[in-house]
């Protein structure tokens, strides 16, 4: 339970993040609201592949025994 | 950013810009605006020193024993008056070696060096601007700093008066609601320099809903634990940090709107292709 508020917590912030993103990067709203799903792919799976390399570390040199 | 052929030029801009940053209204000193920079300067000094008083001297006060030094203060919005910051610095340092209570105009005064620094950066846009800005131009419209200026006080306000209606209502329901919703998580304890100085000088910048909403509840006690207090601060900090992407966004636009050219920035990221002249 605690894990998937985190995780719903997460995406909701990274929604607005690629959002405010995609409006940075294209002056015109229509193809900028079309290029946030894309996006929203790109953010959570790039975050996501630093979140694995991380917990990798995490138990490869910092586990306790 | 609008490339404008160099005999155009009133100046450089780098040079503007950096005189700014140390001394409010030195940049358009430099490019000749004398009395426009002597205002600035009159006007933005003058909330500084205001809010030095009203602190009596005691802003950084707020930064726990461990975090002070030299670069503590860089993060803060009083940076971007950067003169001021290391006087105030100097003079009066991390405040009061030993704890006593705030003088009753610390939350204003506090604000006001911090409105004094996030201003000047508009005003240091408003040289560079001035510095490229082609000498036979004739201003039309509205200039790019005071709509800037306007997407910081609320976030949505500059695309709106850009006339970007649709754009300026997502931005501001994502941002407000994004801040609200920390708020809320947070139960108010985001509302407080004293508390978090760093995460605050985030929030700031998402100008007057933060500012107002903090004045009203930002004396709220704390009197458990905060569940979800992490995210309430991450939420109301990036809600402040992706305002200034909605303001660099307002700011694009309005420059090529200024400069009379309406080719469309591009991608912004990237710079802005569109507007080079031939």
């Amino acid at each position: 339970m605690n894990l998937a508020l985190h995780v719903g917590f997460f995406l909701l912030l990274a929604l607005v993040i690629v959002v405010l993103g995609a409006f940075y990067s294209e002056v015109e709203d229509g193809p900028a609201l079309r290029s946030v799903p894309r996006r929203f792919v790109v953010f959570v799976g790039a975050c996501a592949a630093v979140a694995l390399v991380m917990l990798v570390l995490e138990a490869l040199f910092a586990s306790p025994g | 950013m609008v490339e404008v052929r160099p005999s155009e030029r009133r100046g450089d801009a780098t040079a503007a810009v950096l005189l700014t940053w140390f001394l409010p209204g030195a940049g358009h000193a430099y490019l000749g605006r004398v009395v426009f920079g002597a205002l600035a300067f009159l006007v933005l000094e003058g909330l500084f020193l205001v809010g030095w008083m009203l602190t009596d001297g005691r802003t950084f006060e707020y930064l726990d024993p461990e975090l002070r030094g030299p670069f503590a203060t860089l993060l803060a919005p009083e940076a971007g008056n950067l003169g001021a910051m290391l006087a105030y610095l100097k003079v009066s340092g991390f405040g009061a070696l030993e704890a006593t209570p705030f003088p009753p105009g610390m939350f204003l005064g506090s604000v006001l060096c911090a409105v004094s620094g996030l201003a000047n950066l508009l005003l240091a846009a408003h040289a560079h601007l001035a510095a490229r800005a082609p000498l036979s131009r004739t201003p039309g419209a509205p200039h790019p700093a005071l709509l800037a200026a306007a997407a910081w006080l609320l976030p949505g306000l500059g695309h709106w008066l850009q006339g970007r209606r649709r754009r300026a209502v997502l931005v501001a329901a994502l941002l407000l609601g994004l801040f609200l919703l920390g708020t809320w998580l947070a139960q108010g304890s985001n509302l407080s320099r004293e508390r978090h100085f760093y995460y605050w000088s985030g929030q700031v910048l998402l100008g007057g809903p933060a500012l107002a909403l903090e004045a009203l509840l930002g004396g709220l006690r704390v009197t458990g634990e905060i569940r979800w207090v992490d995210v309430g601060l991450l939420y109301g900090c990036m809600a402040g940090l992706l305002n200034v992407l909605a303001v660099l966004d307002v700011y694009g636009v309005a420059e090529q709107r200024w400069l009379g050219r309406e080719e469309g920035r591009g991608s912004a990221g990237s710079g802005a292709e569109g507007g080079v002249p031939a």
